[in-house]
């Protein structure tokens, strides 16, 4: 029986998030398929890691419990024995516990931990994992590269510009810079994943506030024009070489709600008012109601993003469509998407035990080839010396 | 909506389009949608601003111990920085209520009129009953210093809740709340020079009826009006009444 470590929490706004993702998403489901022993690794907000059983219950965080549990459960060490070994203390007689893993299943959403930096440690573990590589994860957490990735690649993005936050000491120059583009605009810090810090802004004295809050949160700031008319989409895809796309997804939330004083704190309160919406995330339409032509179209576009990023494992691909022009425009890649868009895929007919053991299977076939290049070769350079 | 006011993150809410401009600021432990179902009644005549207080909600906590003034001074920026200049009327509820105070008294900010929900700032009766409690407290702190840590957390905070304070509702602001409670704004309440309403529910334990009264003396001008059988958090347990107040004296 192999051994899966899924690793989740972590240094990020998206931790409670990824408590969720982890144990409602990727535990239970794998434990379900009975072919794998699972291992649950907690990353606490302060980067500590912990290992135990006890971590697969979510009651432990909702309770508050976790705080008592982690005043007293050993640490874990991590040992790289061209491979990764679980080590902890037994808290018994000096005794240490090992447990060698197979697979690593990261369940981690936003900074430390979607964006690469756990993957670069599993790659220098030499450990197969899921979803995409070390690289993948960086770049499609900058929405600057992701972007600039996609338009060389000949897809699409609304019009946008760029800088560093240190550049806002001279607003002038990042002034210009913006001064080609239409508003109402949206700024946004260029790795969070989550919505924190994005403004939308509709004139020019609005913009320089907006722009001191995506700099508190991020030295790279990105500017965007609003699309018109515009339908967002999102489609979860898996795959390495061979794609499987989920379903076309419309969060029926226009992007003006979300600053919306009503979406975000009275319609939670009012669910009887018959308006369709539940809260700022609650409701999608899926598949999303798209003319057959335009459907397949932004279905393509998904997929050319994903390969042009170089994605594997899965991922999910945001788009804004102009509904009146029938544009398609890439807005953002999440490498790892909330939940695993588990939803979405119970809908298109996979359930969430299929799609876990589907990623599993990816990650090995993917580790598999990555194991017949050479990396490495023998030389006489020693000797010579 | 979030915006940087003094190098802090700081979350803010603008609702209604009325010509008229009313600030709201919130009490202790709670955030600006405390006043939801005021602003959801109130939004259809007024243009309706109100901010997450530094250490609440959606912004960032205060960089030191803060008392009422760095509030106020705080909140000031705030409206200098979304470049809001008039503003017709300030509601304070609570600790909101002293912050409203302390910026119109000392004539930091420039508002035609002023509303006190169940407002705090009057720190000077009932000095016995404080003395006591205080004592009280030192003498019960050895004993609970050798409790685990949890436990210790959960008596104090039981503790202080039943006394009725607001000490250990967000253990990282303590040393901000040690401080403002220290400060009495009596004196500076009678500088106020704005017509102003003063709301108290008969049932408040945690700013009872006698503050309403206190302040009512020492403004000028200012009319009480009690709410009976509601308690401190009256915008929200009796928000039409309270909402039909305003309006009557806020006018059209």
């Amino acid at each position: 029986m192999k051994t899966i470590a899924v690793i989740f929490g972590g240094r990020s706004t998206e931790h409670d998030v990824s408590i969720i993702t982890a144990i409602a998403s990727v535990i239970k489901p794998l434990e379900l398929t009975k072919q794998y022993k699972v291992e649950a690794v907690y990353i606490a907000k302060d980067g500590s890691w912990y290992w135990d059983d006890k971590l697969k219950d979510i009651k432990l965080y909702q309770s508050g419990e976790i705080d008592d549990f982690m005043r007293r459960a050993p640490k874990v060490h991590l040992l790289f024995d061209n491979g990764l070994t679980l080590v902890k203390s037994s808290q018994f007689a000096g005794r240490k516990m090992y447990r060698k893993i197979d697979i690593v299943f990261p369940a981690m959403h936003g900074t430390h931990g979607e964006d690469g930096e756990l993957m670069g440690l599993l790659e220098m573990a030499n450990v197969p994992y899921v979803g995409c590589n070390f690289r993948v994860s960086a770049v499609a957490m900058d929405k600057v590269l992701a972007k600039k990735i996609c338009a060389s690649s000949d897809i699409l993005s609304t019009p946008w510009t760029w800088f560093y936050s240190s550049q806002l000491s001279q607003p002038k120059q990042a002034m210009t810079k913006i001064a080609d583009l239409k508003y109402p605009l949206f700024v946004k810090p260029a790795h969070l994943g989550s919505s924190i810090g994005i403004s939308r802004v509709q004139t020019e004295a609005e913009l320089m506030n907006a722009l001191e809050v995506a700099a508190h949160y991020d030295d790279k700031i990105i500017v965007e024009q609003e699309v018109p008319n515009v339908i967002e989409v999102t489609l979860p895809i898996i795959g390495n070489e061979e794609l499987i796309p989920a379903l076309l997804e419309r969060p029926m939330t226009k992007p003006e709600d979300f600053f919306d004083f009503d979406t975000k704190y009275m319609q939670g309160g009012k669910k009887g008012k018959g308006s369709g919406k539940a809260g700022a995330q609650g409701y999608s339409e899926i598949p999303a109601k798209l003319p057959k032509e335009l459907y397949d179209k932004a279905e393509k576009t998904a997929s050319a993003v994903y390969r042009a990023l170089g994605c594997s494992g899965i991922a999910r691909v945001d788009l804004l469509i102009d509904s009146k022009t029938g544009e398609v425009y890439f807005n953002e890649v999440n490498p790892l998407p909330g939940g695993l868009y588990a939803h979405n895929w119970r809908k298109a007919g996979i359930s969430n035990v299929d799609l876990v053991t589907k990623l599993i299977g990816l990650a090995e076939q993917k580790w598999q080839a990555k194991q017949k290049l050479t990396t490495s070769f023998s030389t006489s350079y020693l000797k010579q010396f | 909506m979030n915006i940087v006011v003094n190098g802090l993150m700081t979350n803010y809410l603008k609702a209604g389009s009325g010509r008229k401009v009313v600030v709201c600021l919130h009490g202790w432990g709670v955030d600006s949608t405390n006043f939801a179902r005021l602003i959801e009644k109130l939004q259809a005549k007024y243009t309706i601003l109100a901010l997450d207080l530094p250490g609440f909600g959606g912004s960032q906590e205060p960089p030191g111990a803060w008392g009422v003034e760095n509030y106020a001074s705080f909140v000031n920026a705030w409206l200098k920085k979304i470049g809001q200049k008039e503003i017709y009327a300030l509601i304070g509820h609570s600790n909101g209520g002293a912050i409203a105070i302390a910026l119109l008294g000392n004539g930091w900010l420039k508002s035609s009129k002023l509303v006190l929900l169940a407002s705090g700032g009057i720190r000077d009766i009932y000095k016995m009953r404080r003395l006591f409690l205080k004592s009280g407290a030192k003498i019960a702190k050895l004993p609970i210093q050798l409790l685990p840590r949890r436990t210790r957390d959960k008596v104090r905070g039981r503790v202080y809740k039943t006394i009725g304070s607001d000490l250990m509702l967000l253990p990282e602001l303590e040393p901000s709340y040690r401080k403002i409670i220290s400060q009495d704004l009596q004196s500076i309440a009678t500088k106020i020079r704005q017509p102003t309403l003063i709301i108290y529910g008969s049932g408040d334990r945690t700013t009872p009826v006698k503050y309403g009264q206190l302040f009512n003396d020492a403004i000028k001008g200012s009319r009480l009006e009690i709410i009976p059988q509601a308690g401190h958090f009256i915008h929200q347990e009796q928000a039409e009444k309270v909402a039909a107040m305003l309006e009557e004296f806020l006018g059209a």
